[in-house]
């Protein structure tokens, strides 16, 4: 038995997961960063075996958040690097409809050289500014694990299975079934792909619906890994925005629709609606949760207070957000005329990244997954207060731009609590975190430019028609082509909320759950009603059984990432099409 | 030295990773380990053993198979006879400009008219191509969507200038640009066909309506009710010929082609639709929209309400006898300690399992008749159904079981009074000696906040041995009142299990109860 150094493994698989998650999305637009959680321990566990290397539980943790700080770069570094290369490459296209979107050459430059090196400095320091939401969220981890007691399900069900899987507990067979299962589904999914797209049946009876049919076997299976009730919150959210509120804001507005669209068009045109309805509820019930649990914040930041470590990690974290705003007046200054609005929306942005860290962390502690669900708060903000300026939406937009402070944050937690869980020392790990994040940030940058170099933006395996509503929207915001309606529908949706509030208690649905399911599209919502009502019969079996279906899910959504990973080999060779 | 952008942001690239070097630092010299307790039961669950009873009654009852024969028979009739319309619209024709009786929209490049013969109409064809066309111009490259007009027969079509427009084209040699463009050119090459350029207002020409935010010029859709339009001072237009589409669309073409078509006699939408993404027609002030997706008539959906209503009787008519039977199973089952819950779920899950296998044969037979569009309805029918059966089957057989249990307390807390003080070291020892033993819980910390002549406040934490993750946390407030001890015993519980809030209560109570115990014991001794 040897003995390597945990941090080196976790180097390794880091740079392996994020390799795929970047060659994925941009080649197909799926990535597997929900799952990384659950399937980079396993990696972990795997590797050591297969190396034959003596390991001890604390091992596992490093490498797992060395892996793991590595794997969240790819969303801030190579991804959004891929997609402000759309943005800058079809700028001419979008220039007869009005459009005259800058990218500046901080964002994106690539050229001769084999890597951009005039965007590299901004892409890592935006990168590892994020940090500051995983200081944060270590020194309020004894509020949200301890006080609220928050359930991080994701991380609760990866401690499972890890657990099960270091002794081999459960049967094999049972295992390969299961795993072979996952990757057929997943292979099928990706050759006949399952949609029924219904917009046209329902809009006919409610113009202004959306919904469709479709099953997508790794989304599908990690909704199964969440608690009942934020399942139950997820697809009312879903359903209750695209078929009830839309619909009636449509009508209520005198909103003009184009007829007879599709299902995909249709989420395009009424995106500016859900925006509107998700900030609408997004504010109600932030300062709900804010107002019911003042005095046990109060508490806990005094106690932050008292206590060194947490006083010195919050400091950190703070400064790291204060650092985004240097950033950003610096880019104010140098790239437009100056007036005052700029300041105060740089102020008020970076108050509310705060604010919305932790919220995000206890949206992502009770549903498991937080989907950006909080983060279009502060582009309306700034598009409000009349930020026209692509960079410091690059800057400060968790939304549309490269960091995001709030999922670290949630991330971190996840750890934390695997950590506990796994009796590991919670310092330790975030510092190996912090590691990652910074060693994965040079990583994943180098692999976006890899993939913007082998492939180009004409290219078959990175077709420009995926990305033409992304940029178009993020063109649409950055230049300001938002009509004013949404600023009615936001008031509309604040209405609701405060009614939903009060009829709670006969209702009983859990409210931060809810915010996440008005930011997932029908299709999606129909996959969770299934997940629920799956796990719902499953779980009345006992405890067993409930602990069998989170094995059982997790390793069939390792057969799914198989599945991806042999899609995008396929695609590469040009076998199959994205 | 100035300071540039540039260098500024060399610095902050520094700085950050200075920043982050010394938190670093800071962060690997301190810490604690906390600790939490992650517990899998290791229990076998008689749930198998339950499914496989409730299978092998229930797949060789009678009952079973009337409901599955009637299920499909109901699903594929239904199915059969159903009537299917095209997705359509209507709205208000007062606000578009009269420019067409017959609208055809197509999101690809139509080659000709065909699809409109054999129907009597004049019509003029657009087709915009949002593949952009460059044009070198003195040193400057000019980006432009090319609009490609072909006024074939000779109409009488109210658009703008549109007479005008169609004889510039008509020579086959001319591209127009807006007026407004400043640029001077006269003449461009497209692919080596050389073509004159006019100048002309195109603004009242491109900018008319068809459809509420559909335009004649070229649009990237409705963004929240804002049509994201072409300006007409990016837009050539240009004659349709051979060379021209073939330049502008050789390898993938990205066009959409609108025909305006006057007609003042009868129209088949339905074969119209097979060519075409969308077609429009107006008539007596309305405009009545059409798409080729089809829909279920509303005859259809009465017709699956009747089949879905038709098996609620069916299975309540049919299932008695099968669920008498069940319902003794189930009563010996519940005697033996399985509950309500286990049984019920396992009941759905057979059935479920059941009638998924009996809806293959369904899809085969539906695939294999040759009726166009029958998949939906059938399945629709067929799932509908088979829900409602099942939701029959599962309450005649396992409602009486429910147990309605009264509350015993109405808050998880206990109060004791006693004359004396615990002593809070035997308290610990007997908790530890007796929670050795337990079969339900295992005892996990034990604290003592305070310990003094007048208060004495503990905390007591136990793991729920057959539960995943099932913490209870008791908390036990002394005080001295007046000579009087009162003891305050709160209990409370986290889970990672989907406990509903009656389990939560029985969890408690027993928690309570097996304290009170140990409690009990040393304040007596």
């Amino acid at each position: 038995m040897r003995k390597i150094h945990p941090a080196l493994i976790g180097i390794l698989i880091g740079a392996f997961t994020s390799f795929v998650n970047s060659y994925s999305y941009a080649v197909s637009g799926y990535t597997t960063s929900e799952i990384s959680i659950v399937w980079i321990p396993i990696l972990s566990l795997f590797i050591f075996k297969l190396l034959n290397v003596d390991y001890s539980v604390r091992d596992i943790v490093i490498s797992f958040a060395t892996a793991i700080g590595i794997d969240i770069t790819t969303t801030l570094t190579s991804g959004m690097y891929i997609t402000y290369g759309f943005l800058k490459n079809v700028a001419f296209r979008l220039k007869p409809f009005g459009f005259d979107v800058d990218v500046p050459k901080y964002l994106f430059n690539y050229g001769k050289s084999f890597i951009d090196l005039n965007a590299l400095p901004i892409y890592i320091t935006l990168a590892i500014s994020t940090l500051g939401g995983a200081f944060i969220a270590y020194s309020l981890r004894s509020h949200f694990l301890d006080k609220e007691r928050l359930k991080y399900p994701i991380a609760t069900a990866s401690a499972v299975i890890t657990n099960l899987m270091k002794e081999f507990k459960v049967g094999r067979k049972f295992l390969l079934l299961i795993f072979a299962l996952g990757f057929a589904t997943q292979m099928t999914f990706f050759i006949a792909g399952l949609s029924i797209d219904l917009t046209p049946v329902t809009s006919m009876f409610l113009p202004g619906s959306v919904f469709a049919i479709s099953f997508t076997p790794i989304v599908f299976a990690l909704f199964l890994l969440l608690p009942l009730s934020s399942l139950r919150s997820f697809f009312m959210g879903s359903f209750l925005t695209y078929l009830v509120f839309i619909p009636i804001a449509i009508k209520l507005f005198s909103i003009p629709l184009i007829p007879s669209q599709t299902y995909d068009d249709m989420l395009f045109s009424v995106s500016p609606i859900v925006l509107g309805i998700n900030v609408g509820f997004v504010i109600t019930f932030l300062l709900y949760y804010l107002i019911k649990y003042w005095t046990q914040l109060a508490m806990s930041f005094s106690v932050i207070l008292k206590f060194g470590t947490e006083r010195v990690a919050f400091a950190i974290g703070l400064s790291y957000i204060a650092f985004l705003g240097i950033i950003a007046t610096v880019f104010a200054v140098y790239l437009k005329p100056i007036n005052n609005i700029v300041f105060l929306a740089i102020i008020l942005a970076l108050f509310l990244h705060l604010i919305l860290i932790i919220g995000n962390l206890r949206v992502v502690g009770e549903s498991g997954t937080g989907s950006q669900a909080l983060f279009p708060l502060v582009t309306i903000v700034m598009y409000s207060l009349g930020v026209r300026n692509t960079m410091l939406y690059a800057v400060l937009d968790p939304y549309t731009g490269i960091p995001m402070p709030q999922t670290i944050a949630a991330t971190t937690m996840n750890l934390l609590r695997y950590s506990r869980l796994n009796k590991v020392n919670a310092m330790e790990t975030l510092k190996y975190f912090c590691l990652g994040v910074a060693i994965g940030s040079f990583i994943t940058y180098t692999y976006g430019n890899l993939l913007v170099g082998i492939y180009g933006f004409n290219s078959p395996q990175m077709p420009l028609s995926k990305w033409i509503p992304t940029t178009v929207w993020m063109a649409a915001v950055y230049q300001g082509k938002l009509a004013m309606q949404s600023l009615s529908t936001i008031l509309f949706a604040s209405l609701i909320s405060i009614l939903i509030i009060i009829f709670n208690r006969f209702i009983g649905l859990a409210l931060f759950p809810f915010l996440v399911g008005i930011t997932l599209p029908p299709d999606i919502g129909f996959q969770i009603l299934l997940a629920y009502i799956v796990k719902s019969i499953v779980v009345r079996f006992g405890p067993t059984f409930h602990e069998r279906l989170i094995v059982g899910a997790t390793i069939f959504m390792l057969g799914c990432a198989v599945a991806l990973i042999a899609n995008i080999i396929l695609i590469s060779l040009g076998v199959a099409s994205p | 030295m100035t300071l540039t952008l540039d260098i500024i942001i060399i610095i902050l690239f520094a700085s950050i990773l200075i920043l982050w070097g010394i938190s670093l630092y800071l962060a690997s010299r301190k810490g604690v380990s906390e600790e939490e307790e992650l517990v899998v039961p290791r229990l076998v669950s008689p749930a198998y053993k339950i499914i496989k009873i409730m299978f092998y009654n229930i797949i060789r009852s009678i009952e079973l198979a009337l409901i599955i024969i009637s299920l499909l028979l109901t699903s594929f009739s239904t199915a059969y006879t159903s009537t299917y319309l095209y997705s359509s619209s209507e709205i208000e024709a007062s606000s578009i400009p009269y420019t067409y009786d017959i609208l055809m929209i197509s999101n690809n490049y139509e080659q000709g008219a065909e699809y409109v013969k054999g129907i009597p109409v004049e019509s003029i064809k657009i087709v915009q191509i949002y593949n952009g066309l460059f044009i070198e111009h003195d040193n400057k490259s000019i980006y432009l969507l090319p609009l490609v007009i072909n006024c074939s027969s000779h109409v009488k079509i109210y658009v703008g200038d549109i007479d005008k427009i169609c004889k510039l084209l008509s020579q086959g040699n001319t591209a127009i640009i807006d007026n407004k463009k400043a640029i001077g050119l006269n003449t461009i090459f497209i692919d080596g066909q050389r073509f004159f350029v006019v100048k002309e207002d195109l603004s009242n020409f491109v900018g008319v309506e068809i459809l509420p935010s559909i335009y004649l010029v070229h649009s990237l859709g409705a963004i929240g009710g804002t049509p994201l339009v072409a300006t007409p001072t990016d837009i050539i237009v240009l004659p349709e010929n051979e060379k021209v589409i073939e330049a502008l669309c050789s390898t993938d073409c990205n066009a959409k082609t609108i025909f305006l078509a006057r007609n003042s006699s009868y129209v088949d939408v339905a074969k119209l639709l097979k060519h075409f993404d969308l077609v429009a027609i107006r008539t007596n002030g309305k405009i009545h929209i059409y798409s080729p997706n089809l829909v279920p008539s509303s005859r259809t959906f009465i017709g699956l309400a009747l089949s879905a209503l038709f098996s609620l009787v069916f299975s309540i008519t049919v299932s008695g006898g099968l669920a008498e039977r069940i319902k003794l199973i189930s009563q010996r089952l519940a005697l033996s300690g399985v509950t309500y819950g286990m049984l019920s779920s396992s009941l759905a899950i057979v059935m479920v399992a059941i009638l998924l296998v009996f809806y293959i044969p369904l899809l085969i037979v539906a695939s294999l008749s040759g009726v166009e569009n029958i998949f939906g309805v059938a399945s629709a029918s067929y799932l509908l159904s088979a829900a409602i059966s099942i939701m029959v089957i599962v309450y005649r057989a396992s409602a009486g079981l429910k147990v309605r249990g009264s509350k015993v307390l109405s808050k998880p807390s206990i109060v004791l009074n006693h004359t004396i003080k615990i002593d809070v070291n035997t308290f610990r020892n007997e908790l530890e000696k007796d929670f050795s033993l337990d079969d339900f819980f295992a005892l996990s910390e034990f604290e003592v906040l305070e310990d003094t002549n007048n208060m004495v406040e503990m905390r007591i934490e136990l793991i729920y041995k057959k539960g995943l993750s099932s913490i209870v946390s008791i908390e036990i407030y002394g005080e001295k009142i007046n000579g009087i001890w009162n003891y305050n015993l709160l209990a409370d519980v986290w889970s990672l299990e989907e406990l509903s809030g009656r389990e939560q209560e029985k969890l408690v109570l027993m928690a309570l109860s097996k304290i009170q115990g140990v409690f009990t014991k040393c304040i007596t001794e």
